[in-house]
């Protein structure tokens, strides 16, 4: 997702080309200094932009931007397996203060890297392969403690490392580790839903009404959770995400819900009508707030919930190539209002 | 700066709790039982990929049900009326499943060939449990199960295995394999020289922290 100074740097460039594009057919003749007066500012804009961090001032250079994220992401995994396992394989050998020694200290280790890598490399791709990596170890760190002193798994260390990625997330602007970090507080809150129902920790995860609620924290975070522009969109997008995943699943499977020693059916009927609410709603919210990823995840979400549907009622009563051919017509009327939708949209601007 | 020693100091933080904790329990432990271990309960060590540890692995349930798992233990331990009915029954179409629910669990050993563990007693809490020198308490998870007869395996043309009574097991325990430490796993492995079953046997002390602790004090 492109930060707010991307977005800027994007719109400069996109806005020499279309004047270029006038003035060559003739619509407009801007007087030099005019032109002048706007290149200087737009010059030092782009400057300013990228004193900030490294921006993308050609198609070739975001190209070349995505290819580095996939390699943050690859490097990430690569160098935690690599940490995990190098573990793994000399835990055996070594005596407590090395085994102590081993876990301990790279999640320190590697969060002063961080603040070294974010320093030194304005990127962040680096940075955020650092304090990703130093999160996992954290986790490794915690989960070996446990091992170690035969202790109970336990929520606590969702949290412990959901808030360390958090810290080094907000601290450096990286989003690696800041999905990381919704992650693990958002398992963490998800969790807490087994404590009111005398459950495990773990088995709060077979519960769906805690995530629903950690899905509608996580889409308002932004309004009340101040850090760099660029974080709005993920913590929008995996509240929605889950938000729709969340609904999807009880609708069709009662069990998962904290009600379900009552009528399965009954809650069923209930989770498929709030259901058609709110992915109705995340549509319309999308739209009207000019926000795409959630309209996006909005309509994937009230597609597949309205193909479920179909399936529900039309499935055994309708021959297969009948029921497929409703489904296309289905799909078909959807793109029908979707473009009718943008075409108002297009129209009001 | 900041970011990172706050992230740091999480870190110490979260350390500091686990070591000081588990070194307090450590220091006074409650109470002791003193267990066989054969070969087949030692996991990893040396150069194995998995950490060196005790596997405690519960027996299938085989015995008769043990105290705390009547009809007042599982309602203690939260379970519907409805599920607690159902035990010693058939299933039938409206019975559901319940969550497995957290209890605490004595175990002992079983004279069997394998010297698998039994609970012998649950409890909601910790010191409803009574002790003795033979048997260990850890955490645990209870849930249901359904029995089975027939012949086991993959069900084939002739061999119908078919659905019994309801009935609620440990079905985990926390945790379930017991740390070991460098010399530890060192003598085991090299005193219990046969790969499977208990034809050679060496005895481990097991402790019991005062706040739920548990680890393997000595072997010999």
């Amino acid at each position: 997702m492109p930060s707010a100074d991307q977005l800027r740097a994007s719109a400069i460039i996109a806005f020499r080309e279309e004047l270029a594009r006038l003035e060559a057919e003739g619509v407009v003749a801007l007087d030099p200094a005019t032109r002048d007066r706007i290149r200087a500012h737009q010059d030092a804009t782009l400057a300013a932009l990228a004193a900030g961090g490294e921006l993308d001032l050609s198609a070739t250079a975001a190209r070349l931007s995505a290819g580095m994220r996939v390699a943050t992401l690859l490097g990430t995994i690569a160098l935690s397996a690599a940490y995990g396992f190098f573990v793994s394989s000399h835990w055996g050998t070594l005596t407590l203060p090395l085994q102590l020694a081993l876990v301990g200290l790279p999640p320190v280790l590697l969060a002063a890297l961080t603040h070294v890598a974010a320093v030194r490399e304005r990127s962040g791709y680096v940075a955020s392969l650092i304090a990703t990596v130093a999160a996992i170890a954290f986790a490794v760190n915690l989960g070996t403690l446990g091992q170690l002193y035969n202790l109970p798994d336990s929520r606590g260390a969702l949290l412990a490392v959901g808030a360390f990625a958090m810290l080094l997330a907000y601290g450096y602007g990286l989003t690696l580790p800041l999905i990381v970090g919704i992650g693990g507080v958002g398992g963490w809150l998800w969790t807490l839903g087994a404590i009111p129902l005398g459950l495990w920790w773990r088995d709060g995860f077979t519960v769906v009404e805690p995530v629903l609620v950690v899905g509608l924290l996580a889409l308002t975070a932004p309004a009340w959770i101040r850090g760099p522009a660029k974080f709005a969109n993920w913590w929008r997008g995996m509240g929605a995400t889950v938000l729709v995943l969340g609904l999807l699943l009880v609708e069709s499977n009662g069990n998962l819900s904290a009600f379900a020693t009552t009528d399965l059916h009954a809650i069923e009927v209930a989770y498929k009508l709030l259901g058609a609410v709110v992915l109705t709603g995340l549509v319309v919210w999308g739209i009207r707030r000019d926000q795409r990823l959630i309209m996006q995840i909005g309509t994937a979400g009230a597609v597949f919930y309205l193909f479920m549907r179909l399936v529900d009622w039309f499935w055994e009563l309708l021959p297969k190539w009948l029921f497929f051919l409703l489904v296309g017509a289905f799909a078909l009327a959807v793109l029908l209002v979707l473009r009718r939708l943008r075409r108002v949209r297009v129209e009001a601007r | 700066m900041k970011w990172a020693i706050g992230a740091i100091a999480l870190v110490v933080v979260a350390n500091g709790i686990v070591l000081v904790s588990a070194a307090r329990e450590r220091a006074a432990p409650a109470t002791f039982a003193t267990i066989d271990v054969c070969a087949g309960h030692l996991i990893g060590g040396g150069t194995s990929d998995e950490p060196p540890a005790l596997n405690l692995e519960v027996a299938p349930e085989s015995l008769s049900t043990p105290p705390g798992l009547d009809a007042a233990g599982l309602r203690a331990l939260g379970f519907a009326e409805a599920a607690i009915a159902a035990v010693g029954k058939q299933r039938d179409s409206t019975f559901r499943w319940p969550r497995p629910r957290p209890a605490w669990v004595r175990l002992r050993q079983r004279n069997d060939s394998l010297e698998r563990w039994a609970a012998v007693e649950v409890a909601p809490r910790r010191e409803l449990l009574g002790s003795d020198s033979a048997s260990i308490v850890v955490r645990g998870l209870v849930a249901f199960r359904e029995s089975w007869s027939g012949p086991p395996g993959r069900p084939v043309a002739g061999r119908v295995r078919t659905p019994g009574a309801i009935y609620p097991a440990v079905a985990e325990l926390i945790p379930s394999q017991l740390h070991l430490d460098r010399q530890q796993m060192a003598f085991l492995r090299a005193s219990l020289t046969d790969t499977a079953g208990c034809a050679t046997k060496r005895q481990a002390l097991i402790a019991n922290g005062a706040n739920g602790g548990i680890w393997v004090e000595s072997v010999r």
